[in-house]
C-alpha cells in the first residue's frame, strides 16, 4: 500500500488511554484499591491512517482533542499504538509543545547538546551547528543562562532551531506558531521549505488553518481520533472551517418567509470557495432574497458582528436605489476586497428593505458565520476600511424588476454618506466606513 | 528511491536493547551531565563526592572503634587492628548500592518531562545513572587502596573489587529499575526507600562481621538466612576480598552472579510493563 517514496507511514493506529476518575494520591490506594483497572477506556485514535512522501509537507487539522497531539506522539514514538503502527525512515525531530525537550536548570547550549544526542549527534557534529542554531533562535548572551528564565517565546525559538538545524529525515511540529511573533513565523516557515527541498519531511499541526492550507502539500483532518478527510490542503481545510462553524450556525435563528419578503440564504465565501478568509484578503457576501410582493426603493445592508457584538462595519447597497422594484427571487453580491479583521470567528447580518407604499421597512434579514484566519506575513491593522462593492445591481429573476439597469444603481458604494437615518436598527449603528 | 522505513515504536525486548545502543550519543549526554551536574559552581567539586562515605567512615570507627570498642565484634583472625579498614571493605559495596537504586529513582523521576516530549529508550536515564555510580566507585576503591598502602597491606586480591562492584551495580540496577515507575507515581516509595534503607544498613554485616551473627536465635537459623541475603553476600565478599585478603568462594561468586541476573531481569520487566505509561502519564 505504500508509495514508493513514503517515508513516513501511518498503518491503522488505535490508541486509547485509561480515564482515571481519581488519581490515587498515595501508594495506599494503590494497593488497596483496584480502581485504575476498572477506569474507562479512551480511545484517542481510532483507526488512522496516512502517508507522508519524502521531502513533502503534511498538516493536521482537527478540533481541540480531536486526536492531533495524540497521532504526533504516535508519529514521534513516544506513545506506543495499541493497534496499527508508524513505520518511519530515519531521524525523527519532536517539537511537541512548547520547549520541547527542554530541561529547565539546564543552560540553553546544553540543551542544545542533549537534545542534539538524543536524535544521535555526535558531540563533535552539535559543535559545528551550535553557533547557527544560536544566530537562528536570535538568543545572543541568553544561550548561557538555564532555560528556566527564559520567555515562551524563546523557548520556542529555541526548540525551532535546534530541530531545523540537526538535519531531520522527518520534522514533527505541533503548535510551533503559537507563540511568537509573526516575524519568526516567517522566518520558520522559510526554514521549513528550506528543509524541505534539502529532503526533510514536514508534519504540521497548527490551529491557525491558513497557514497548514498554504503550506502544506497535503492536509489530514483529524475528527474524534478518525480521518474525517486527507486530501488537497484547500479542500480539506476549508471543509475542515465551515465545519468549525457549522456549530455555531446552528443557534442562529434561520429566517422564515414572510409575505413582505425574505432573505433565503447568505453565502460567504473566500478565497477558497469557504467561508474562511485571512486577515486582509478577499470576502464575498451572497444574498439570496425573496420578495413576494413589488417592493421600491430596495436597499441591502450587511453589518459584521463580532461574539455578539455589532462592530463599526457596514456596507450598503447604494442609496442610489431610488427606483429599483424588486419582485420575486433574486441575488446580490457584497464583495469585500480587502477585510481588514484580525483572525477570529464572524458573522454577518444582512437585511434588505423597501418600500411597499408605507414608507421603507426593512423587508428581511439573516445572519451567517464566516472566519478569519491570520496571514503570514503583513497582518492588516484593524483600523483599515471596510469597502465593498454591491454587484450586481438587485436583480430579480422572477416575475419583474422593471428599472434595474446597471446605470440605476452604481455597482460600488462602500459606505454611504449621507445616511439616512431611517428606523432600521442596522443602519443606527452605522459607523466610520 | 525507496525509503527504508521501520517502526518507530518499539516491539519487543531485543528491540529494546538495540535502542540503548542507539541512543548511545544521549546516553553519554546523561552519563556527563551525572557527573558534573552536582558539583558546577561548587569549589570542592568531586571531593564531595566522597564526603558522605568518608563521614560514615569517621563517625563509625570513631563510635564503634573508640567509643563502643567492645561492640565491634570483629573476627579472632582479624589481620588489621584499625576499625575503619574494616568498616571500609564493606561500606564501598553499600555506596554502590544506595547511589544506584536511589540515584536511578531520581533520574527516572526527572526525565519524566523529557520524556513526554522526545522518545528516548526509558531505560536510559537509569543505566546512565548507574554508570555513574560505578564511576564514583572507582573513586572510591582508589581511596580504599591508598587506605591500605598507608599500613602496608596491599594485596591482589583487591582485584576481585572490580568483579564485586559490578555484581553489585548489576543486582542495584534490577531493585532501582523495579522501584522507579512507582516511585514516579508515588511519593511514598522513594521515603519508603530511605527507611527500609536504614534498616537494612543495619541488618547487612557492615559494621559488624557477618560471623558475628549468630547461628541460631528465636529458633532460626539466623546466620545462614542472613547469608542468604545478597547485599551480606555482596559485603562480605568484598571483605574478603579487601580485609582478609583471600579470594571469595567460586560459591560466592555463582550466588553473586545469579542473585544479579535474578534482580535485573525481574526489575527490568517490571520496569518495562509500566515504562510505556510513565511518558503516556497513566
Amino acid at each position: 500500500m505504500a508509495a514508493d517514496d513514503s517515508v513516513l507511514i501511518v498503518d491503522d493506529v488505535h490508541k486509547s488511554f485509561r480515564l482515571i476518575r481519581e488519581q490515587a494520591a498515595s501508594i495506599k490506594s494503590a494497593f488497596t484499591g483496584f480502581h485504575r483497572a476498572r477506569g474507562e477506556t479512551f480511545w484517542a485514535l481510532k483507526g488512522v491512517s496516512v502517508e507522508a512522501s519524502r521531502g513533502s509537507m503534511l498538516g493536521i487539522v482537527g478540533t481541540n482533542g480531536s486526536g492531533k497531539s495524540t497521532l504526533l506522539r504516535c508519529m514521534a514514538g513516544i506513545y506506543r499504538p495499541d493497534r496499527g503502527e508508524v513505520l518511519a525512515a530515519g531521524r525523527i525531530a519532536a517539537l511537541l509543545e512548547l520547549g520541547a525537550g527542554f530541561e529547565p536548570d539546564l543552560s540553553g547550549r546544553d540543551n542544545i547538546y542533549m537534545n542534539a544526542a538524543i536524535l544521535g549527534m555526535k558531540r563533535k557534529e552539535v559543535d559545528a551547528i551550535v553557533d547557527d542554531i544560536v544566530d537562528f533562535a536570535g538568543l545572543g548572551d541568553f544561550i548561557d543562562s538555564p532555560i528556566n528564565v527564559y520567555s515562551s517565546g524563546m523557548k520556542s525559538r529555541l526548540g525551532f532551531s535546534v530541530s531545523a538545524f540537526v538535519q531531520p529525515d522527518i520534522l514533527l511540529a505541533d503548535e510551533i506558531f503559537a507563540v511568537g511573533d509573526a516575524a519568526f513565523r516567517k522566518q520558520c516557515l522559510e526554514r521549513m521549505h528550506q528543509m524541505r527541498a534539502e529532503g526533510t519531511t514536514v508534519v504540521l499541526v497548527s490551529h491557525t488553518a491558513s497557514i497548514v492550507e498554504r503550506n502544506c502539500d497535503k492536509v489530514l483532518w483529524l475528527d474524534n481520533g478518525v480521518v474525517r478527510q486527507v486530501g488537497p490542503p484547500a479542500d480539506v481545510v476549508g471543509a475542515y472551517l465551515e465545519e468549525v462553524l457549522r456549530e455555531e450556525r446552528a443557534e442562529v435563528e434561520m429566517p422564515e418567509p414572510t409575505e413582505t419578503g425574505w432573505i433565503r440564504a447568505v453565502r460567504v465565501v473566500g478565497p477558497g470557495g469557504h467561508a474562511v478568509t485571512t486577515s486582509g484578503a478577499s470576502l464575498r457576501i451572497e444574498i439570496d432574497y425573496e420578495s413576494p410582493q413589488p417592493v421600491d426603493e430596495v436597499q441591502f445592508v450587511a453589518r459584521i458582528v463580532h461574539r455578539g457584538q455589532p462592530l463599526r462595519l457596514i456596507s450598503r447597497s447604494g442609496a442610489g436605489l431610488e427606483g429599483v422594484r424588486l419582485h420575486g427571487r433574486g441575488s446580490v453580491e457584497l464583495t469585500l476586497p480587502t477585510v481588514p479583521l484580525p483572525p477570529g470567528r464572524y458573522s454577518v447580518q444582512v437585511a434588505f428593505r423597501g418600500d411597499k407604499g408605507q414608507g421603507v421597512m426593512v423587508l428581511g434579514k439573516a445572519t451567517e458565520m464566516w472566519a478569519v484566519t491570520p496571514q503570514d506575513d503583513n497582518p492588516v491593522g484593524p483600523e483599515a476600511p471596510l469597502r465593498g462593492l454591491w454587484s450586481p445591481t438587485p436583480t430579480s429573476t422572477g416575475a419583474t424588476s422593471d428599472s434595474n439597469s446597471q446605470e440605476a444603481v452604481p455597482p460600488s458604494s462602500a459606505a454611504d454618506p449621507d445616511a439616512d437615518n431611517s428606523d432600521d436598527p442596522l443602519i443606527q449603528i452605522e459607523g466610520a466606513i | 528511491m525507496t525509503a527504508v522505513v521501520k517502526p518507530v515504536a518499539r516491539q519487543g525486548s531485543a528491540r529494546s536493547l538495540r535502542d540503548v545502543w542507539e541512543f548511545r550519543e544521549f546516553l553519554g549526554n546523561l552519563l556527563r551531565r551525572e557527573l558534573h551536574k552536582n558539583y558546577k559552581g561548587s569549589l570542592l567539586g568531586w571531593f564531595w563526592s566522597l564526603i558522605n562515605p568518608l563521614t560514615t567512615l569517621l563517625v563509625y570507627s570513631f563510635v564503634f572503634g573508640t567509643i563502643l570498642p567492645g561492640a565491634k565484634q570483629l573476627p579472632p583472625d582479624t589481620p588489621i587492628v584499625s576499625f575503619a579498614h574494616f568498616l571500609f571493605s564493606a561500606l564501598v559495596m553499600w555506596n554502590i548500592f544506595i547511589n544506584v537504586s536511589n540515584g536511578m529513582m531520581m533520574s527516572f523521576t526527572k526525565a519524566v518531562n523529557l520524556r513526554k516530549r522526545v522518545y528516548f529508550p526509558p531505560e536510559t536515564p537509569g543505566i546512565a545513572t548507574t554508570l555513574a555510580a560505578l564511576v564514583l566507585a572507582a573513586i572510591e576503591f582508589m581511596v580504599l587502596v591508598a587506605a591500605y598502602a598507608v599500613v602496608g597491606k596491599v594485596s591482589l586480591t583487591f582485584l576481585h573489587l572490580i568483579p564485586i562492584g559490578i555484581l553489585t551495580a548489576i543486582l542495584s540496577m534490577g531493585v532501582g529499575f523495579a522501584l522507579s515507575p512507582s516511585s514516579i507515581r508515588y511519593k511514598d516509595v522513594s521515603y519508603l526507600h530511605t527507611v527500609i534503607l536504614r534498616f537494612l544498613f543495619f541488618l547487612t554485616p557492615i559494621i559488624y562481621p557477618l560471623s558475628a551473627v549468630p547461628e541460631s536465635k528465636f529458633g532460626l537459623p539466623l546466620q545462614t538466612m542472613m547469608s542468604a541475603h545478597p547485599l551480606a553476600r555482596i559485603t562480605d565478599a568484598s571483605r574478603q576480598a579487601v580485609y582478609f585478603q583471600v579470594n571469595p568462594s567460586v560459591g560466592d561468586y555463582v550466588y553473586l552472579v545469579v542473585a544479579a541476573a535474578v534482580s535485573l531481569i525481574g526489575g527490568w520487566l517490571i520496569f518495562r510493563r509500566s515504562a510505556d505509561r510513565v511518558a503516556e502519564g497513566n
